[in-house]
């Protein structure tokens, strides 16, 4: 049977990038948990970061369980193993039905098997490229 | 042309599935990041070796994996070969991907997500050990649909309490079980409820692997 979906973003992987995200998002007003293998990774959360944190494997689908993944309307899986990414965001997406998959993917090739999924996919080499690209054709200046 | 059979990842089981396939004639290919292993397969005449990692679209194409029939994904973290065989399916056209998982409830996700054929080494191990230690008359156990069935040879002894029973006496399939065959000196008999056990019988037990202890327990009396 089906839960309700609610307000409630995962982020899996509190780096850098999941931490500034995790930090954001919570000041959204959505429900965010943070999921991380490491307690430390919790350190970078802003002081004002009131979601909740899970120390685990989210590739263990009880860490994941535990997270309410299957009330959850958005995943962010943004380690910075692509597999464990791509795989957390096929179980969030076919196995708990949620609406919202992004994934962090370092390699530009696999993109369109899991964007054909309905998965949002993120090549931060890809995005770096084009930026610097922009600038270096376009002259733009950035705030 | 025979079979072409990538094996991508894994350390001793993929090497001594690689030099099986070898020996049996298939032409195999090893995928591998670890470069020691590389260089030991490579000695074996007649596999082909790539140091790479398999999950990358490169590699794969190093390797020459649009030729590729069967993938076999054998990498100890269970997420890294659910992509060797979705890259290879969907990439490369790989008719056929296997993936060895390690926790079972991923089986059915795998699946769910193109794996052709899961193999959980942790299940099917589990099985044989508990078989093991089951009964001791007991041998030779096939699991069939990933353990969740299971066939085994159980031994009718003299001192059996199921000696001059019949079938319709024990309650087997009220616990989801039921003897298949009954192999009687030579002759194989497909047991009805009528059928008496004899000493010396050799029952084939078809079971779950929930009812199969029991299943066990209510034959041989152990």
């Amino acid at each position: 049977m089906a839960k309700k979906k609610e307000n409630l973003t995962i982020i899996v992987g509190c780096g850098k990038l999941g931490s500034r995200i995790a930090n954001e998002i919570y000041q959204g007003d959505a429900n965010v948990i943070v999921i991380d293998r490491h307690e430390e990774a919790f350190e970078s959360l802003d002081s004002s970061y009131g979601g909740l944190t899970i120390v685990g494997d989210a590739c263990d689908f009880e860490i994941l369980k535990k997270a309410e993944i299957e009330k959850a309307n958005c995943v962010i899986a943004v380690t910075d193993f692509e597999n464990n990414n791509i795989f957390i965001g096929q179980a969030a997406k076919k196995m708990f039905n949620v609406e919202k998959v992004i994934i962090r993917i370092i390699n530009n090739d696999l993109r369109p098997i899991y964007e054909s999924m309905g998965i949002e996919t993120i090549c931060p080499a890809e995005l770096s490229a084009n930026a610097v690209l922009d600038f270096y054709y376009g002259g733009h200046s950035h705030e | 042309m025979n079979k072409r059979i990538y094996i991508i990842g894994g350390k001793t089981q993929a090497r001594s599935l690689a030099e099986s396939l070898n020996m049996k004639k298939y032409d195999v290919t090893v995928i591998n990041k670890d470069e020691k292993f590389c260089q030991r397969i490579a000695e074996v005449e007649g596999i082909n070796v790539v140091l790479g990692d398999g999950c990358r679209v490169d590699v794969l194409q190093d390797a020459d994996t649009f030729n590729c029939d069967v993938a076999i994904a054998m990498n100890d973290h269970d997420a890294d070969n659910l992509i060797v065989c979705q890259v290879c399916k969907k990439i490369f056209g790989v008719k056929k991907t296997v993936a060895v998982v390690s926790d079972s409830n991923r089986t059915s996700l795998f699946y769910q997500m193109g794996v052709d054929s899961v193999v959980c080494t942790t299940g099917a191990i589990t099985s044989i050990l508990e078989q093991q230690t089951i009964a001791s008359k007991l041998s030779h156990v096939i699991p069939i649909a990933e353990g969740r069935i299971r066939i085994s040879e159980i031994m009718v002894s003299e001192d059996s309490k199921m000696v001059g029973k019949k079938l319709a006496d024990i309650d087997l399939p009220k616990i989801g079980a039921t003897i298949g065959c009954i192999i009687r000196s030579n002759e194989n008999i497909i047991p009805r409820g009528d059928t008496e056990i004899k000493a010396n019988d050799m029952l084939l037990l078809l079971s779950s692997a929930a009812s199969e202890a029991e299943a066990i327990t209510l034959i041989t009396g152990k």
